[in-house]
């Protein structure tokens, strides 16, 4: 591991201005005439611009706003790898969730050496991740979901209380079992994007932020031109991996992408002493709980948030954190002790399956790509990098049709 | 006349009730508030996190201390007891010891510690949240023995410690000088007192004897607050700051310097004075989170303090059914605060069709006319001690600007470099703004790095979104069963 980034030398830095000039007064037109343009600032376009900077293919990435400021940047950091939930088990949802779980234990290598590849702290903790039961019907439901996940392929056991407790010996009375999958764990949203944008620069992409795209024409002989607020980019390929507005791209070239959004909200305490290695879930209730490097603990699980009431962004709510309060100290009661001191909404994106994602080239208008995930930030390295097999011509490595946009309207 | 503090008896809560007015703050402006509804027969809730009334100037001692009645207290004592005892015979329900961590469109989010938490749901809400001490950033600012004003008055008041042997007072304003004069009145052994602004020449004092109409007791207050310090050996200090403290783990010594009208050191003036303690009394940041979070237009105001909330003549903000008043719009002073909190709480009682406009001049009458004397003093004050923007440059960069999170300057300068303009994309680089005081102290500083890396104002970078709770609080107090509720499960 990279040693971290310390405060002397500042934070991660994006759009380096100077790798930019450098490179338009190179006489490329760069950033204007560009092979692909990725669409959308977030962990899923910072990660394609890298991978696909890194094989060679000019890349332009836009992002109307500031980088990481939406889903990616705004979720609680959770690496979720024992996805299967309630109602999942019912055998045509996991007929539908089957080709995509190969994606996880692939994420799962991939997140591993992902800080010596970006040569960035990402705070990743890779530690384990305990889903509780409290209830006997909690247990079945545990139970039944670790046998499906291992003949799925997934490494995943349920624990007695006795050993999770080894695990984690602050586990609440009511806790009566835990299904643990070793590679779960956690990284820091707000570090991640900007370490792939930036390595994406060093890579040869260029990043423009506050560019938003408003109009896509497509060439009559292929290829297409994107109308932003910074001016016209000339695109062979277009990659739309603009999370929760990802329809609103698609819909730029016709496409009808069945993709919306939701906002969601996350608490955090004040520090503490660390006492907690693995993120906590339940198997039936909303929760994600983990302590992150500086003691805090995040309270997340996907908490709906408010609506927007200043600016653009939503405002978290007193239901939001009650509720999320209660799941959380049911589970760890030392956290009744603990205060809130932070909250923080976002909007994140929905397919029609979270767990599946939606990667490739949409039918009715070649060159144009989508990649879109309900669970982005665990997914997002691996997509990014799949994405640019495919865009590099040679064959992903994996197979990927299951995940492919639906046709065009009109 | 034995005093002692007074608490409120208080039973359970009924949270379901719609209370017809929510006073968030129990100082000078929500008690005037407070009165002034229930005489109209409004129902009132008045609020304040402190476990008795009376905000910071009319801090009361603790419950249990008793003061030898022949101790002198400053002139604020008895005016304030009687606000405090009519707001408490006024039949309003009174929550002290109870913050308000959250507002959303008038359900005010409360929480007494340990284990209480609610919403209230407000027809109205009077927000009246005061104001704190102005955190000035420098280097040594961390330093044990470094504090503010009001936290060495709170000391002196309540608890009757003073802070240090050697004690230095640097800041500017008029509460400076009162603040310097109690201060040696209590006994403490003042070695220096600076003033950031130039000495008032005779302009100033023109404006001064322009204002003097109903305002005599305060400028009698303030020359004698003069001739106090000048009689005990340490006049103010003109156009002097505390660039830096110094000391191994403690403050040994103040470096101070000249500045110049803007309050920007002049080279070379630099000279070290052996104190231990330094006093900042730089004036007041007036609480807006929650105008804030209630999604209220504000404009920055250096001299009032920073954003206040967009007020019409009659207290309301442009939020419907939301009021505002007091240092918490802007720092003017107690008796402002309290004319304020009047107003307020006239306009509830219209607003509430209690009262019929004409009664509702016709009370507002005397407390406008109170606000127009005291206006003219705040000008003629506000021109003698303008903030000078040298206050945001005194920073090096290996100065600590987050002190919860141990952020320097040079990180958060980076940050900036990054060229966004959105604040939450530094404080979510560095962690500035990240920890326990919710920002409260560095997000001024930060914001002032960013101005001037943009060449722009103070007040023109946008804000950090409003976010609450705007008061820590613990889970074990919010926390509520949702074991009915079908959201609290994961859906597929």
């Amino acid at each position: 591991m990279p040693p971290p980034t310390s405060p002397v030398d500042g934070p991660a830095a994006v759009s380096d201005p100077q790798l930019t000039a450098a490179r338009e007064s190179s006489g490329l037109a760069a950033g204007r005439d560009t092979d692909v343009l990725v669409i959308g600032g977030g962990v899923l376009g910072a990660a394609a611009a890298y991978y696909l900077a890194r094989e060679g293919i000019t890349t332009v990435l836009t992002e109307r706003g500031e980088l990481n400021r939406e889903a990616s940047g705004t979720n609680a950091g959770s690496l979720h790898f024992q996805v299967l939930r309630q109602p999942d088990y019912e055998r045509e949802r996991l007929d539908r969730i089957r080709p995509a779980l190969p994606l996880y234990g692939e994420s799962v290598r991939l997140w591993r050496s992902l800080e010596l590849e970006l040569g960035a702290d990402l705070e990743l903790h890779q530690n384990g991740g305990l889903m509780v039961a409290q209830t006997t019907e909690e247990l079945e439901m545990l139970q039944r979901k670790a046998k499906l996940e291992r003949e799925m392929g997934l490494s995943t056991h349920v624990l007695s209380r006795n050993d999770a407790l080894v695990l984690c010996s602050h586990l609440a009375d009511s806790v009566v079992a835990a299904d643990y999958c070793p590679d779960e764990g956690s990284a820091n949203p707000f570090l991640v994007t900007p370490a792939f944008a930036k390595a994406a620069e060093h890579a040869g992409a260029t990043v423009r932020t506050r560019t938003a795209v408003s109009a896509i024409e497509r060439g009559p002989r292929g290829g297409f031109v994107a109308h932003t607020s910074t001016g016209l980019i000339r695109a062979r390929r277009i990659v739309n991996a603009a999370g929760a507005w990802c329809a609103d791209v698609a819909a730029m070239v016709g496409i009808d992408l069945p993709v919306s959004s939701r906002p969601i909200q996350v608490n955090v305490t004040e520090p503490w002493a660390p006492l907690l290695g693995q993120m906590l879930q339940h198997v039936r209730r909303r929760l994600t709980l983990k302590q992150t490097p500086v003691g805090t603990f995040l309270l997340g699980g996907g908490w709906p948030a408010g609506p927007v009431v200043r600016g653009d962004r939503h405002q978290t709510t007193w239901e939001g954190m009650n509720a999320n309060a209660w799941v959380a100290a049911s589970v760890l009661p030392l956290l009744a002790d603990l205060r809130i001191v932070r909250t923080w909404a976002g909007l994140i994106p929905i397919t029609p399956h979270s767990m599946v994602p939606i990667v490739g080239e949409c039918p009715g208008v070649p060159g144009f790509y989508v990649v879109a995930s309900g669970v982005g930030f665990s997914l997002g390295p691996l997509l990014g990098r799949l994405l640019a097999e495919l865009l590099s011509g040679r064959d992903p490595s994996f197979a990927l049709h299951a995940f492919r946009p639906a046709g065009a309207t009109g | 006349m034995v005093l002692e503090s007074r608490t409120c008896v208080r039973g359970r809560l009924n949270t379901r009730r719609v209370r017809e007015l929510v006073v968030v703050g129990g100082g000078p402006a929500g008690l005037a508030a407070t009165i002034e509804a229930r005489r109209s027969g409004l129902g009132v809730t008045l609020i304040d996190e402190r476990p008795s009334l009376g905000g910071q100037i009319f801090r009361q001692p603790p419950a249990g201390m008793r003061q030898d009645p022949t101790y002198r207290t400053d002139r604020y004592h008895r005016p304030g007891c009687s606000l405090i005892s009519a707001a408490e015979a006024s039949g309003a329900e009174i929550l002290t010891g109870t913050a308000v961590w959250g507002l959303w469109d008038r359900k005010v989010a409360i929480c007494r510690e340990p284990n209480d938490a609610g919403l209230l749901e407000a027809t109205q809400v009077i927000l009246a949240a005061g104001a704190y001490d102005r955190p000035v950033v420098f280097p040594g600012w961390t330093l044990p023995g470094v504090m503010t004003a009001g936290g060495i008055h709170t000391l002196m008041k309540t608890q009757r410690i003073a802070p240090g042997r050697r004690i230095l007072i640097a800041g500017s304003g008029p509460l400076l000088l009162m603040f310097a004069a109690q201060l040696i009145r209590h006994g403490a052994p003042v070695s220096a007192v600076l003033e950031a602004s130039p000495r008032p020449g005779l302009r100033a004092f023109s404006r001064l004897v322009g204002a003097a109409w109903g305002n005599l007791a305060v400028l009698r207050d303030g020359l004698g607050y003069l001739a106090e310090l000048s009689r005990r050996g340490v006049p103010p200090l003109y156009s002097h700051v505390v660039v830096r403290a110094e000391g191994a783990g403690q403050v040994e010594r103040a470096i101070v310097a000249r500045v110049d009208g803007r309050w920007r050191p002049v080279p070379g003036t630099e000279r070290a004075l052996e104190v231990d303690t330094v006093a900042l009394g730089y004036g007041l940041f007036p609480s807006v989170e929650l105008a804030l979070l209630s999604g209220c237009t504000v404009r920055y105001a250096e001299d009032l303090g920073g954003h206040v909330p967009v007020r019409d003549a009659w207290m309301r903000t442009t939020v419907r059914g939301v009021l505002a008043a007091g240092d918490g719009c802007g720092v003017g002073g107690s008796e402002a605060a309290e004319a304020e909190g009047r107003l307020a709480g006239i306009t509830a009682s219209l607003d509430a069709g209690r009262i019929t406009a004409v009664e509702a001049d016709r009370r507002a009458a005397p407390f406008r006319a109170r606000l127009r004397q005291l206006g003219r003093l705040r000008a003629a004050l506000t021109a003698i001690y303008r903030v000078g923007s040298g206050i945001y440059d005194l920073v090096t960069p290996e100065t600590i600007v987050c002190r919860c999170e141990e952020v320097s300057a040079a990180a958060i300068l980076a940050a900036v470099r990054t060229g966004s303009d959105d604040p939450n994309v530094v404080k979510g680089l560095t962690r500035a703004g990240m920890g326990l005081c919710q920002g409260k102290e560095c997000s001024r500083q930060v914001a002032a790095l960013r101005a001037r890396h943009r060449g722009v104002g103070v007040g023109e970078v946008p804000l950090l979104t409003p976010r609450s709770p705007v008061r820590p609080v613990r889970i074990g107090a919010i926390a509520e069963d949702r074991s009915d509720d079908a959201t609290a499960d994961v859906t597929g």
